[in-house]
C-alpha cells in the first residue's frame, strides 16, 4: 500500500513540486488536479507550482485550475486575516491574550505551511480562568452560539476541550474557542499551562500569540490521529512535513521536539506523525530522531499495523478515484477509535446512544 | 462528434462506465452516474452538444448516483459529487436531472475564478450583450427564454463569465431552467418552445427544462461583449418601465449577485468596475412578455 501510494502523482508532486511539475504530462496534470482538490490541497498546490515555476508556462487547461485555486488561497488568506482583527478587537478591549491554532496560525504567522492552505473554521485558545469573559466578548461583538440543544451545550462545557462551536451573524465565519488542546476525559492528559509557557508573539499584533514550534507540531499530530475526521488527514500530513522542513534549522529543534513530546505526553501521535510523513513524504527526519520517537511513543505492533491498515487506506481513498470496499468499515473505526481515545467507556456509550436514538435532527 | 450520434444504450453505458463527455462552452465536464433516469434526459436536452475525446483534459468530473444501496429502495434518493465532494443534501429520486442541472450551475459557479461569475442571464444579438442579474424570482430565466425564442443567443440562464482577462462575457449554455408559472407562460409565448417533463415539489416548487436552439451551442466559445446590464422584474399587472440606474447603484446591485465578487478581491472589483463604466445600466418592469422582448431589440438597438 505504501509503495502504491507514494507511487501517486499526487504525492509525487508533493514530494518534488519542481521535477514533477516539468515532467508532468497534461493527463498526469488531470490527475494532479483532481486528487489535489479530493485531498483539499489544491490551492496548496497552486502556490507552490506558482511560487517554484510559475503559472506562465502551463497548458491554459493547467493554468485556467491553478489560477482559480490561487484566487480562492488569496481570498482565503484575506479572509482569515480580517477574522483574526475582528476576533483581536474583541477581546483586545479586556485584555485577553489567545493563541491561534492550526490553519489559521499558519498564516497569520505567516509560515511556508500557510500557503495556499484553506480553512472552514478558525480554531483560538484562550486562558481556561478567561473563557466566561472572552465568550460573553464574543456575544456582545455579533458571534453566536450554534448549538441550541441542551445536551449538546453540556456536552461542550462538561466533557469538551472547547466551548460550542459559534458563528459570526453577519459574516457566517465559524470559530472554535479552546481552552486546551485535548478534551479533559481523553485517555492522553496533558498540562495546558505549559503550551502556554512557550507560545510566540506575533509580530503585526499585540497580545495574539502562536503556539511554540514544537508544540505547533504536537498539536497538529495529535489533532490529526486523535480526532475521527480523516477527510483532511493527508492535507495535515503536507501542513506536518511544511512545519517540520521550515522548523529544522532552528538549533536543537529536533531533539528537543521528543523531550518535548515525552514531557507533554503527546509521544504516540508524534511517533504516527513521523512515520508516515518519513514513509510517504520523505520528510527529512534525523535517523537517530527517529529511533528516539519509536523508542517512546511506537504502539505494540499488532496496534500498529492496524493504524496503517486504517490510515493508509484512508489516504488511498484520498490520493485515488476508486474507492475501496472497505472504506466504510475503515472509516467507522476510525470513528470509533476517536471517540474512545476522547472519552472513556463509560461516559462514551451513553454518549453515543443518545446521538444516534435522541437526535433533534 | 454530437451527442445525437449516440443511441439510448451508448449514452447509458458511457455513463455506467467510463463516463459521458460533455463539452458545456469552454469546459469539459465528464459525467458517470448509474441511474437510468438521467439517460433520457440528458440525450433529450443535451443532443446538439459536442463530445469531446478520450484522452482530452476533464475540466470537471461528476458523479450523480444512490446515495447507499438502503437508499435506492426506501425513499430512493439521488446525491451529486465532484470529485469526491458532496456539496448538497441528497434529493427525491424525481428530482434527479434538476439536481444534475443544478450541481453543474454550482460546480462551473465556484471553481471558475479566473472569471467574476454574476448570477445573470445572459442573452446576445450582433456580438453585444444583455446581463439580467437577478435573484430568484425576478423572472430573469423567463426573459431570457422569451428572447432565445425570439431568435436571440443566449449564453447563459443562470450565469455571467466575465473574464478578468478580457473583459468579455463567457458562454456556458445548457437548458434553460423555468418554474411554476412561467412553464404554461413560455409554453403559451411560442409553439418552438421545446420543454421537458415537469417535476413537481422541488425546494424552488415546480421545475421543468427548456431545450435550447442549436446556435447556442455551435457558437459556444464565442464570448460577447457586454453592453447592457438590465435588472427585471415581472409584476402582474405593472406598466412596462425601463429606468436607467446610475453606475454607483448598478456596481453594488451586480456585486450583490455575484457568486465569486469576495473571493476575485481587487481584481474582480477593477473588471466589475471596467464593465460598469462601458454598460448602459437599467431596471426593467414588465407584465407581458411580448412587450419586454420588443423593448429589449430597442434597448440593444438604441445602445
Amino acid at each position: 500500500m505504501i509503495s502504491l501510494l507514494r507511487s501517486s502523482i499526487l504525492l509525487r508532486f508533493l514530494r518534488d513540486p519542481v521535477a514533477a511539475s516539468q515532467s508532468f504530462s497534461l493527463a498526469q496534470w488531470a490527475i494532479l488536479i483532481q486528487s489535489a482538490r479530493r485531498a483539499n490541497l489544491l490551492s496548496r498546490v497552486a502556490c507552490l507550482v506558482d511560487d517554484l515555476i510559475g503559472l506562465d508556462t502551463l497548458h491554459q487547461k493547467v493554468r485556467f485550475h491553478l489560477h482559480s485555486a490561487l484566487t480562492v488561497a488569496q481570498g482565503n488568506q484575506r479572509s482569515v486575516f480580517w477574522e483574526i482583527r475582528q476576533i483581536h478587537q474583541a477581546l483586545a478591549e479586556h485584555n485577553i491574550p489567545f493563541i491561534i491554532l492550526k490553519g489559521a496560525a499558519y498564516i497569520v504567522g505567516e509560515f511556508s505551511a500557510g500557503a495556499g492552505r484553506l480553512l472552514s473554521d478558525t480554531d483560538i485558545m484562550v486562558p481556561r480562568d478567561r473563557l466566561d469573559e472572552a465568550e460573553t466578548a464574543f456575544y456582545k461583538n455579533g458571534w453566536i452560539t450554534t448549538k441550541f440543544d441542551a445536551y449538546d451545550q453540556r456536552y461542550y462545557r462538561t466533557w469538551m476541550h472547547e466551548l460550542p462551536p459559534m458563528q459570526h451573524l453577519d459574516r457566517g465565519t465559524s470559530l472554535d474557542v479552546h481552552h486546551t488542546i485535548l478534551p479533559p476525559t481523553s485517555a492522553l492528559k496533558l498540562d495546558v499551562d505549559k503550551l502556554w509557557q512557550q507560545v510566540q508573539p506575533l509580530k503585526s499584533f499585540n497580545g495574539i500569540y502562536v503556539l511554540g514550534p514544537a508544540d505547533m507540531i504536537l498539536h497538529s499530530a495529535t489533532h490529526l490521529f486523535h480526532d475521527g475526521e480523516l477527510e483532511n488527514s493527508l492535507r495535515d500530513l503536507v501542513d506536518l512535513d511544511a512545519l517540520l522542513r521550515s522548523f529544522m534549522s532552528i538549533e536543537g529543534f529536533w531533539e528537543y521536539l521528543y523531550t518535548r513530546a515525552v514531557e507533554l505526553n503527546l509521544s504516540r501521535p508524534l511517533f504516527y506523525a513521523i512515520r508516515y510523513l518519513t514513509k510517504l513524504l520523505d520528510t527529512p527526519v534525523p535517523n537517530d530522531v527517529y529511533q528516539s520517537v519509536l523508542l517512546s511513543g511506537m504502539p505494540r505492533k499488532s496496534v500498529c499495523s492496524i493504524m496503517d491498515f486504517l490510515i493508509l487506506r484512508n489516504l488511498a481513498s484520498i490520493v485515488f478515484e476508486k474507492k475501496s470496499r472497505l472504506l466504510g468499515p475503515s472509516k467507522f473505526l476510525m470513528y470509533v477509535r476517536s471517540h474512545y481515545l476522547r472519552m472513556p467507556i463509560h461516559l462514551l456509550f451513553p454518549h453515543l446512544l443518545r446521538k444516534q436514538f435522541c437526535s433533534t435532527k | 462528434m454530437k451527442l445525437s450520434s449516440l443511441c439510448s444504450s451508448d449514452i447509458s453505458h458511457q455513463l455506467k462506465g467510463d463516463g459521458l463527455r460533455l463539452t458545456l462552452g469552454c469546459f469539459n465536464v465528464r459525467v458517470r452516474s448509474s441511474m437510468e433516469r438521467i439517460v433520457k434526459p440528458i440525450e433529450f436536452f443535451y443532443a446538439d452538444y459536442e463530445l469531446f475525446s478520450e484522452g482530452d483534459f476533464v475540466d470537471f468530473p461528476i458523479e450523480i448516483n444512490s446515495p447507499g444501496l438502503f437508499r435506492s429502495w426506501f425513499r430512493p434518493q439521488v446525491n451529486f459529487a465532484f470529485d469526491g465532494h458532496f456539496p448538497f443534501k441528497p434529493l427525491p429520486k424525481a428530482q434527479t436531472f434538476a439536481m444534475f442541472e443544478w450541481g453543474l450551475n454550482w460546480v462551473i459557479a465556484n471553481h471558475a475564478h479566473p472569471f467574476l461569475v454574476i448570477h445573470a442571464a445572459v442573452v446576445e444579438r450582433d456580438g453585444r450583450a444583455i446581463i439580467f442579474p437577478g435573484t430568484p424570482g425576478s423572472g430573469k430565466s423567463t426573459l431570457c427564454a422569451a428572447l432565445v425564442l425570439r431568435g436571440w443567443r443566449l449564453l447563459s440562464d443562470e450565469m455571467a463569465l466575465i473574464s478578468i482577462e478580457d473583459g468579455m462575457v463567457y458562454p456556458v449554455p445548457k437548458p434553460i431552467s423555468l418554474k411554476n408559472s412561467s412553464i404554461p407562460v413560455i409554453q403559451n409565448f411560442s409553439k418552438e418552445a421545446v420543454i421537458g417533463d415537469v417535476v413537481e415539489n422541488t425546494a424552488k416548487g415546480s421545475v421543468a427544462h427548456m431545450r435550447i436552439p442549436e446556435i447556442c451551442i455551435t457558437e459556444s466559445l464565442k464570448p460577447a461583449i457586454p453592453a447592457c446590464i438590465v435588472f427585471p422584474k415581472y409584476q402582474f399587472g405593472a406598466e412596462l418601465t425601463l429606468n436607467t440606474l446610475s453606475q454607483g447603484q448598478a456596481l453594488i446591485k451586480v456585486a450583490e449577485n455575484s457568486f465569486n465578487y469576495n473571493v476575485t478581491g481587487a481584481a474582480g472589483f477593477k473588471i466589475l468596475a471596467n464593465m460598469i463604466d462601458k454598460c448602459h445600466c437599467y431596471t426593467f418592469s414588465y407584465q407581458h412578455l411580448d412587450d419586454a422582448v420588443l423593448s429589449m431589440d430597442q434597448v440593444i438597438r438604441n445602445d
